[in-house]
C-alpha cells in the first residue's frame, strides 16, 4: 500500500511538474533544485524565447508556482 | 572565564531573538479536526487540486490541474458537476491555478491566460474579466470589490481593486522599487476592514496595509535577514520559499503557512492576531501549498501532493 502511495505520488507530482512548465521531466528529477533546473531549460527553450518578454513571465510564474506547489 | 561567559549569554541571546516564535508560549492553542476528505490514489475524484474555494451552502469548487477542469462538490464530498476541457478559450483552462468565489460567481485563474475566467455556481462559463499582466493572488469580497497580486516584472508588484468589469478603482503599490525577479511575490488576504495582509514567498515579512497603501505593520518571523538567491540563466532568482500562503479566520486572526525554513516545511501554520502578534503553530499532518479558510471558519488544505482536499474543524482553547 505504502509503496503504492510512494508511486502514486511520484507520478502525480512529475504530472504536475510538465504542467507548470509544459515539458517531459522524469519523475525520477524531481528532488531539490528541481524548480531551478527546470525554469532554466524553461528559459532556453526556443519557443519561450521567441515570445520575448511573454516566454519570460511564463517561465518565472512556473517557477514560483513550482517552489509553492512541488518545493518542501 | 567572565568572557567565556558573557560569550555564552550573548550567542544564547543570539539563538533565542531569531527562534523565539519556536520558544515562546503559545498564547492561544489552535488544533484541527478533520471533516472531511475528498479525493484519494485510488479514486478519480481529484487528480491534482491547484485552487480551491467554498460557499455558504456547504458546496467546495476545486481547479484540477491536471485534467483542466473545475469541479464542485457538495458537503459531504460527491462530486457533484465537472466543467472545462483543455483549451484557451471560453470556460478552458490549460494551467488553472487560483479560485475564489462570492455569493452567485466563481472567479479563476490560469497561468498561461491572462484575465479571469468568471463561472456561475452551476459552473457555466459567463465571461472573462480581462487584465493584461500575471496574477499571483487573487481574493473576492463581492462581485464589485475583486482584488488581485499583480506580480511586477519588471517593476514593482501591486495590487490592484477592481470591479466586475475590470474597471481598476483602487492600486496599492506595496513595494517602493523594483527588487529582483519573483522578490515581490506574495500571498495576501482582505479582512472586513479592507485591510490587506500580505505574506512574502521569499523575504521573511508579513506585513498589513491599510486601503490608502499606509504599511500598518511589518513582521520577520523566521530571522531569515538574507534572502538566498541563484543565478539561473540571465536571471538572478530567489530559491528559499518563506511563506507560502495566508489567509483569515472568522476573528481576523491570521494563519501563515511556512515554508523551507519552518520546523515542518509547508506544515506549519503561524497564527497571528490582528496586531501582528504571534500566538500559536499550527503542524498540519501533511505538506499543502494552500491554505484556504472558508465563510464558516473551515480550513482546507492538500494532502497526497494534491491527490486529496482536507476540510478541518479549527479548534481554539
Amino acid at each position: 500500500m505504502e509503496k503504492k502511495r510512494q508511486k502514486n505520488r511520484t507520478i502525480a507530482a512529475a504530472l504536475l511538474f510538465c504542467l507548470v512548465f509544459g515539458m517531459g521531466i522524469g519523475a525520477g528529477n524531481l528532488q531539490s533544485g528541481v524548480c531551478e533546473d527546470a525554469v532554466k531549460e524553461c528559459f532556453n527553450d526556443w519557443y519561450n524565447q521567441a515570445w520575448g518578454y511573454f516566454g519570460t513571465v511564463y517561465c518565472v510564474m512556473g517557477y514560483a508556482f513550482c517552489k509553492k506547489y512541488i518545493d518542501p | 572565564m567572565k568572557n567565556g561567559k558573557m560569550f555564552r549569554r550573548a550567542a544564547a541571546v543570539v539563538l533565542i531573538v531569531p527562534l523565539s516564535i519556536f520558544a515562546a508560549e503559545q498564547r492561544l492553542k489552535v488544533s484541527i479536526q478533520e471533516i472531511l476528505s475528498i479525493g484519494a490514489l485510488d479514486d478519480e475524484a481529484i487528480f491534482q487540486w491547484t485552487g480551491v474555494a467554498a460557499d455558504r451552502d456547504g458546496f467546495i469548487y476545486v481547479l484540477d490541474g491536471l485534467d483542466y477542469s473545475l469541479k464542485k462538490f457538495d458537503a459531504k464530498g460527491k462530486l457533484v458537476k465537472k466543467a472545462g476541457r483543455k483549451g484557451q478559450g471560453p470556460g478552458e483552462f490549460l494551467a488553472p491555478r487560483l479560485l475564489a468565489c462570492s455569493e452567485d460567481f466563481l472567479y479563476a485563474t490560469d497561468q498561461t491566460v491572462l484575465g479571469i475566467s468568471v463561472f456561475d455556481k452551476d459552473l457555466q462559463f459567463k465571461k472573462r474579466i480581462p487584465f493584461s499582466a500575471p496574477l499571483t493572488d487573487l481574493f473576492v469580497r463581492s462581485d464589485e470589490t475583486i482584488a488581485i497580486v499583480v506580480m511586477g516584472f519588471p517593476g514593482p508588484g501591486k495590487i490592484v481593486v477592481m470591479d466586475g468589469s475590470g474597471r481598476v478603482q483602487t492600486e496599492l503599490a506595496y513595494q517602493e522599487k523594483y527588487a529582483g525577479p519573483m522578490m515581490d511575490s506574495v500571498s495576501a488576504a482582505l479582512d472586513g476592514q479592507g485591510h490587506f495582509y500580505l505574506a512574502y514567498l521569499f523575504q521573511d515579512r508579513i506585513e498589513r496595509w491599510d486601503q490608502r497603501g499606509k504599511r500598518l505593520w511589518s513582521k520577520n518571523l523566521l530571522g531569515i535577514k538574507k534572502v538566498e538567491m541563484k543565478k539561473i540563466g540571465d536571471y538572478v532568482l530567489p530559491t528559499e520559499v518563506c511563506y507560502k500562503d495566508i489567509s483569515l479566520d472568522d476573528r481576523g486572526r491570521l494563519f501563515v503557512l511556512a515554508g523551507k525554513h519552518a520546523k515542518n516545511p509547508s506544515r506549519d501554520v503561524y497564527v497571528l492576531s490582528p496586531s501582528g502578534e504571534w500566538l500559536s503553530t499550527l503542524t498540519l499532518p501533511d505538506t499543502t501549498h494552500c491554505l484556504y479558510i472558508d465563510r464558516q471558519n473551515f480550513l482546507y488544505v492538500r494532502a497526497n501532493e494534491g491527490i486529496t482536499l482536507k476540510k478541518y474543524r479549527l479548534i481554539y482553547e
